[in-house]
């Protein structure tokens, strides 16, 4: 949950940067037809409208609107007395509470394009709540919704020198963390606590950590995490025979991946080499969708062909006898291979 | 299946969240139950599966007649839903693929209306996909069926949330130890969070806000640094085996002043007048009221509006912010529901103010689920 840290720092990330990106996502839309892009959000895949404007939605759901012209708006569940706070913590000046969302957009339509016969472009329109979705289209009969699949993510793939830098940060932060719990926790729950508590302190927003210990003496800290607007996973797993498996297939996945491949194919090549005793889950995803471990992503996304520069979480995940176990780590993509962000 | 487990848990246990489930289908004409829980919003599968669940996704059908089919999207849910010994039929699926959902779907009814829990986040790829491959069900909205039927606990249930008290009484006081002249708002946290999890606790919802008058409600923590004189609030929630168990209060840094005196006196008699009208068939309506009328009598009524709050108080349980409890709500608390009490406002006595507590319905009345008492905690400087 997110329940630590949140602040604006532009000395990390400038108003030019937020700026930029929002500009990207205008052209994306412009070149979709759409007069106005809205990207859906809730609490546990907020990562693009954090990733835009710095916002941390702490709970419940919001859209953001970005018009081709003019400033973007928030229209969210959260209530008007925390807007002060929303305010100071993003670039964001328009933030509009309402139970509401469709109505919101309809407002705003009314507001910023003098009708609500817009071309409104929809990012990521497959993953929008169903109801949200069609009760927008209800309520705007006279809007055209477009869909903008990968309208914030996939320019994000690649990170901008603002979003690597943190990347590098978190990563290298997650790091300490897990081998500090690894040396100075007794067991699992102390383990579970230490890494907790030395994330936090490093200033990371949410820290899902998760220990597991299998029958044959493996164990691993497995820990999701979100430092400013950035997502990092790190797996490391020690101790026994399914984790050194684990550790084996991440390196023989890592040695798949360079630019030009897409994770389909990273992942039959490495499937074809693991110990046939493990039911063994592989994902090579691009770092905007470590938020959501990969589950809410576009369904092209694993035939697209990674690029140089993209930034990557590669996972493994082994089921068997003993119990599951995961090795993460990330990477940035090269022409002919990985370098290591952390 | 595990016949029981270490705290109770039972074949009685899950057939009569099953009964429960299916007379609220039955009223409500629908043939069975498909639950969507998205990250955020585990409480309908975790009712059915008791499963801690960690993908961003998970399904579970409870079919016209015979057990629960519980949907996993990865090996670690699969896993854990087996660890936990309340389902039997685990699927594990290839997210967001759902045609093993549809197949079971199928398998069990051909045509008909099934209530579907969660519809208000299923994606509209995931819903477009069932209603393909299963042309002939219609889906209803099941969300406030699911909402209705977790209302009343079982004593399991109510050992958990318990439980979770321990744990709120083991934070609070992480809290204060945490809570010092120049400590930040985030540090605060991590300490008890360490605390928390190292107690055993799944996780937690925190909001806090330190500060003065100016103080208008609580967020997620920001770098400032605690002052003496500072008023440090929080709502603190921890969730054990499931349930989701909090404690509201505040702390002052150093000798608390006299309006800051009158303000905790203020909201300790709104918390008292609440909880002393709770007994089994009250409503939300009259615990809100009871509250709210301590502040019209007082003078500070116009602190009850939405402007300056958001709820008197809150349902507890599998989700934590369970149903709301204000005086236009008619929800009726039957023996067994949990609920928090917490008048949290602004006054200009001294800013945003928190303080409650969370309680049972018993014939008896409200039953404390806390050992730490209502006071303002004093942070010796």
């Amino acid at each position: 949950m997110k329940r630590g840290l949140a602040i604006l720092n532009l000395e990390e990330t400038p108003r030019e940067a937020f700026a930029e990106r929002l500009n990207a996502v205008r052209d994306h839309a412009k070149a979709s037809g759409a007069q106005v892009a809205v990207i859906y959000a809730d609490v546990s895949r907020s990562g693009d409208i954090n990733y835009l404007t710095n916002l941390c939605l702490y709970w419940n759901e919001a859209l953001l609107a970005v018009p081709l012209e003019g400033k973007p708006a928030l229209i969210t569940k959260l209530s008007k007395r925390v807007q002060p706070w929303m305010k100071t913590t993003s670039i964001l000046e328009d933030i509009r509470s309402t139970p509401k969302l469709a109505e919101g957009v309809g407002k705003f339509l009314d507001e910023r394009c003098g009708s609500r016969a817009a071309k409104v472009g929809i990012v990521d329109m497959q993953w929008w709540p169903s109801p949200l979705a069609n009760g927008l289209q209800e309520l705007l009969p006279q809007a055209r919704l477009l869909d903008m699949p990968g309208g914030v993510s996939t320019r994000r793939g690649v990170p901008d020198q603002y979003e690597l830098r943190l990347l590098q940060q978190a990563a290298s932060l997650l790091d300490q963390s897990i081998e500090k719990a690894w040396a100075q926790g007794a067991d699992g729950d102390e383990r579970t606590g230490i890494a907790v508590r030395s994330t936090r302190m490093a200033g990371f927003q949410d820290a899902d950590v998760r220990y597991r210990a299998l029958t044959d003496g493996s164990q691993c800290i497995d820990v999701v995490g979100q430092y400013r607007y950035v997502w990092v996973r790190l797996a490391r797993a020690h101790g026994g025979a399914a984790a050194d498996a684990a550790n084996a297939a991440l390196a023989t996945m890592i040695r798949q991946i360079r630019a030009g491949r897409s994770e389909r194919q990273i992942i039959a090549a490495a499937n074809a080499t693991v110990d046939q005793g493990y039911r063994c889950k592989f994902s090579c995803i691009s770092h905007p969708y470590v938020e959501t471990r990969g589950y809410y992503r576009p369904s092209e996304d694993a035939d697209t062909p990674l690029q140089a520069g993209q930034v990557v979480c590669a996972s493994v995940s082994l089921a068997g006898e003993a119990g599951v176990v995961t090795a993460s780590d990330m990477y940035t993509v090269t022409d002919d291979g990985v370098g290591s962000i952390s | 299946m595990k016949q029981s487990n270490d705290d109770g848990l039972n074949a009685s246990e899950i057939e009569w969240r099953c009964q429960r489930i299916r007379k609220a289908l039955a009223a409500n004409d629908l043939e069975a139950l498909l639950i969507f829980s998205p990250a955020w919003r585990r409480e309908n599968v975790r009712y059915l599966s008791d499963a801690a669940l960690e993908a961003s996704a998970a399904f579970a059908y409870l079919p016209s007649s015979g057990a629960v089919t519980a949907f996993a999207c990865s090996n670690e849910d699969e896993l854990s839903l087996r660890k936990s010994g309340f389902v039997s039929d685990i699927r594990l699926i290839d997210f967001p693929d759902v045609v093993h959902i549809a197949d079971c779907i199928g398998a069990d009814l051909r045509s008909g209306r099934i209530g579907l829990a969660g519809l208000e986040f299923l994606p509209q790829r995931i819903m477009a996909q069932l209603q393909a491959l299963l042309p002939h069900i219609e889906f209803q909205r099941a969300s406030a069926l699911m909402d209705s039927v977790r209302l009343v606990k079982s004593d399991l249930e109510i050992s958990r949330l318990r439980a979770g008290g321990v744990i709120c009484d083991k934070s609070w006081q992480a809290f204060l130890d945490a809570c010092r002249p120049g400590a930040r708002e985030f540090e605060i946290i991590a300490g008890v969070e360490a605390r928390l999890r190292g107690e055993g606790a799944e996780d937690n919802f925190m909001i806090i806000a330190s500060g003065g008058t100016e103080v208008m409600g609580m967020t997620p923590p920001s770098d400032r640094r605690l002052k003496v004189g500072d008023l440090v609030r929080t709502e603190l929630t921890p969730q054990t085996r499931g349930y989701w168990t909090q404690i509201c209060r505040t702390a002052v840094i150093g000798e608390p002043s006299a309006r800051q005196k009158e303000s905790f006196a203020l909201f300790e008699e709104a918390v008292a007048a609440g909880i002393a009208v709770i007994k089994p068939g009250v409503t939300a309506h009259d615990v809100a009221k009871a509250e709210n009328d301590v502040f019209r009598r007082h003078g500070y009524g116009e602190y009850c509006t939405s402007e300056y709050t958001r709820v008197r108080g809150h349902c507890l349980g599998l989700h934590l912010d369970e149903y709301p409890i204000l005086e236009d709500e008619s929800t009726v608390l039957e023996k067994n529901s949990v609920l928090i009490v917490h008048p949290n406002t602004y006054t200009p006595l001294a800013g945003y103010f928190v303080l409650g507590d969370p309680v049972v319905v018993t014939e008896r009345g409200a039953e404390r689920l806390l050992s730490t008492p209502r006071q303002l905690s004093v942070v010796p400087v």
